[in-house]
């Protein structure tokens, strides 16, 4: 894909329905930093869902980048998330963080197809306290 | 660039001299994580030469994958690390690690004009005791 078609896709991050839309129906996820995988549409809109859950606090994405093409590549993207739960076992209730973090996609016939997520979770735990 | 150009490209970061050439003489490199910038051909050289150095213990890269194009894209790979005095600031001491990272790449003239790198952090923390 490219930076337009990238930023319309993280902007969607707050708009789940529209968000899903942009997956193929066996899309695979994974977030390597929660160690959690989605496999299939229904269950990546359950993971972007709890996103804009205010029982997960409230989470703010920015685009930031696109390296690659039309088969594959790396979105960049900030993270600013106003917690309500635990992070990573770590308390982080009322706490913020800011953060940078990246999705690898690759595309089937104009869909995400597999998606892995990192982010920059050295920082988050230093934002926490967790270290120093 | 391909998936035989990043496997070629991660086996080079043991022989910080053969690595150095794929890199423009005005490369930015830039580890998220840690976090550390190196600006031009010389100051990359010297960050991967302290991969190689026993004094930083011993680390071993193998590629995973390659999304993109010969304009830019993301090669996953996994670290093996072992012998690290501290990492993030945690004691390593005898301690072993086991993570996956990926590198964000652009190219210009067939050579790496710029690269970002993440990895998972709070798997390296988790292994190392730092985090639950």
């Amino acid at each position: 894909m490219n930076s337009t078609w990238a930023k319309e896709w993280v902007d969607s991050f707050s708009n789940v329905d529209k968000c899903v839309e942009m997956y193929s129906d066996n899309a695979q996820f994974e977030d390597t930093i929660f160690a959690h995988k989605a496999d299939g549409k229904e269950a990546i809109r359950k993971f972007f869902a709890t996103g804009v859950d205010p029982a997960y606090g409230e989470h703010t994405f920015g685009f930031v980048a696109y390296s690659g093409n039309a088969d594959g590549g790396a979105v960049e993207w900030t993270w600013d998330a106003k917690h309500a739960k635990k992070l990573l076992g770590v308390p982080a209730q009322g706490k913020e963080t800011n953060t940078r973090g990246v999705s690898i996609l690759t595309f089937k016939n104009g869909k995400i197809a597999t998606q892995h997520d990192y982010w920059n979770a050295a920082a988050v735990l230093r934002q926490l306290g967790a270290v120093k | 660039m391909n998936a035989a150009w990043a496997k070629e490209w991660v086996e080079s970061y043991s022989k910080p001299d053969t690595l150095a050439e794929m890199y423009a003489d005005d490369a930015q490199f830039e580890d998220v994580i840690l976090p550390h910038k190196a600006n031009g051909k010389e100051a990359i050289r010297k960050a991967y030469a302290s991969g190689v150095d026993p004094k930083y213990g011993e680390h071993t890269f193998a590629f995973v994958s390659y999304s993109g194009n010969a304009d830019g894209g993301a090669v996953e790979w996994t670290w093996d690390g072992k012998n690290m005095k501290k990492l993030l600031s945690v004691p390593a001491q005898g301690k072993e690690i086991s993570t996956t990272g990926v590198s964000i790449l652009t190219f210009k003239n067939g050579k790496i004009a710029s690269q970002r790198d993440f990895w998972n952090a709070a798997a390296a923390l988790r292994q190392l005791g730092a985090i639950k």
